[in-house]
């Protein structure tokens, strides 16, 4: 475990006794992390900011269950990310129950909705073309800089299929971005599209 | 491409592999096409999305973030780094009396709830002193329904994110409870009159996402409101609508708030009524 880890179980242990001062560290460690993953997980600051109080409450009221066989983190992250799920599964129901029947596909190269989001709108649309899971892969490993193993641990999937899902998003991102990324080949698989 | 090619890939770019490992992976990179056009690839999307600038929140966004955890976990007074300013929190601060409605049978396990306006901004230490003595939500607050002092060896407060059992009125709307409340709110009044009316149930709702409907609709309100009522709530679709009765300065109800809990977008109805009938 690393020296992070420890504290981090140190740090539950004393907000657990009611020091308030352990929050705010936890907080201070953590709380960007969790919303790099929910701001590019969701491409909406106001429902990242919500997914990550969702997190953290989540966390803190389950605290006492945290057993430190894994790293805080990676029980914070795994949740971060099904609670993104949660999130993005809500917004498709309420868009499908609004969409008018003349509705016409949103032009993701038009940036229109791409306004919240803190990531080149070519980029951003090409990762909107991913599947939620393809997306979470990506944003784990190459946004967020987490390794294949910690990406596993947060997905709570072998570490081959983090290998898999990482492979074909990226070829699928190299296919959209296509000439902007300096040195790669058109692809033509397209699984994993959303 | 294979999945051991794909894996040889991974490795190479993770660098997992040992040296020699990874001089006849970059061999590969160097003699096969295929290989060499997957790699470079795989490369160039890392760099990119690994160059882009961090996200990360604002000093407002944090101190809200962490004043709204701090309400919901009873944490205390929670600061932000890089801020001095004090925690947000709703006009409505933090406070949750409960208390029964005096004349429905216990069986109903009605409730009823007002929610107070700070009279200052320096309310904050109170307010986590109140949360902290959070106990079991079946107390009684004999005062409130007289109008009397909330302080007593009965009362029993009660934090945000405790399910709450309200009165039930799905068939209600907001003109029906300004008729029950015959536009005058007394404590002890309105659920003797819904007793009549014979709304009773066992619907439940979150009290941390009224709190948090009611920080963001605040503002919206009435000016000079100083208490929210819970009346009651209902279900209308399978969305909860919470009903809540608004007072100033006198006990007067003269605004129903209509609140969906899923949006918090809410609608008013206003009285008029100035007559007081018993």
């Amino acid at each position: 475990m690393t020296d992070r880890a420890h504290l981090d179980v140190e740090l539950i242990d004393r907000y657990l006794a009611g020091d308030a001062g352990a929050f705010n560290e936890l907080m201070d460690a953590h709380e960007d992390m969790v919303f790099g993953i929910c701001l590019r997980m969701l491409r909406d600051r106001e429902a990242a900011l919500d997914a990550v109080q969702d997190t953290f409450l989540t966390v803190f009221r389950k605290a006492d269950r945290f057993q430190a066989k894994a790293a805080f983190s990676t029980w914070l992250y795994r949740v971060a990310v099904n609670t993104c799920y949660d999130h993005l599964r809500r917004a498709k129901r309420r868009r499908t129950e609004q969409l008018p029947e003349n509705h016409d596909p949103v032009d993701i190269a038009s940036g229109d909705e791409l306004g919240s989001i803190e990531v080149r709108p070519d980029i951003e649309a090409a990762l909107e073309t991913l599947s939620d899971e393809f997306r979470a892969v990506i944003v784990l490993v190459d946004m967020q800089g987490l390794s294949l193993e910690q990406a596993s641990d947060t997905l709570d999937v072998p570490t081959g299929t983090v290998k898999s899902r990482l492979f074909r998003a990226r070829k699928l991102l190299a296919k959209q971005l296509g000439n902007l990324i300096e040195g790669s080949e058109p692809l033509t698989r397209d699984d994993g599209a959303s | 491409m294979n999945d051991k090619d794909r894996d040889l890939i991974l490795e190479l770019i993770e660098g997992h592999l040992s040296e020699s490992d990874a001089s006849a992976a970059l061999s590969r990179v160097s003699n096969d096409p295929e290989f060499a056009a997957e790699y470079h690839a795989q490369i160039a999307v890392r760099d990119t999305l690994a160059g882009l600038d961090p996200v990360t929140m604002t000093t407002a966004e944090r101190q809200s973030l962490r004043a709204a955890l701090s309400e919901q976990l009873n944490v205390g007074v929670i600061s932000a780094p890089g801020s001095q300013q004090e925690p947000r929190r709703g006009v409505f601060g933090s406070r949750w009396w409960l208390a029964p409605l005096g004349g429905l049978a216990a069986a109903a396990a009605a409730v009823a709830v007002f929610v107070s306006l700070p009279s200052s901004s320096d309310d904050t230490a109170s307010d986590i002193t109140a949360f902290e003595s959070a106990e079991a939500p079946t107390a009684t607050l004999n005062g409130v329904a007289d109008g009397g002092s909330l302080e007593g060896e009965d009362s029993t407060l009660y934090a945000p994110g405790e399910p709450m059992v309200v009165v039930d009125l799905t068939d209600a709307t907001p003109e029906d409870l300004l008729g029950l409340a015959k536009g005058r709110f007394q404590p002890g009044d309105i659920q003797s009159r819904l007793e009549v009316a014979g709304y009773e149930s066992d619907l439940t709702i979150d009290t941390a996402a009224l709190q948090r409907c009611l920080d963001l609709i605040t503002s919206e309100l009435p000016p000079g409101t100083e208490r929210a009522h819970l009346l009651g709530a209902g279900t209308t679709d399978e969305t909860t609508v919470v009903y809540l009765g608004l007072t100033a300065q006198s006990e007067s109800v003269d605004t129903i708030v209509s609140l969906l809990l899923a949006d918090c977008s809410f609608t008013t109805a206003t009285s008029g009524l100035d007559v007081i009938e018993d």
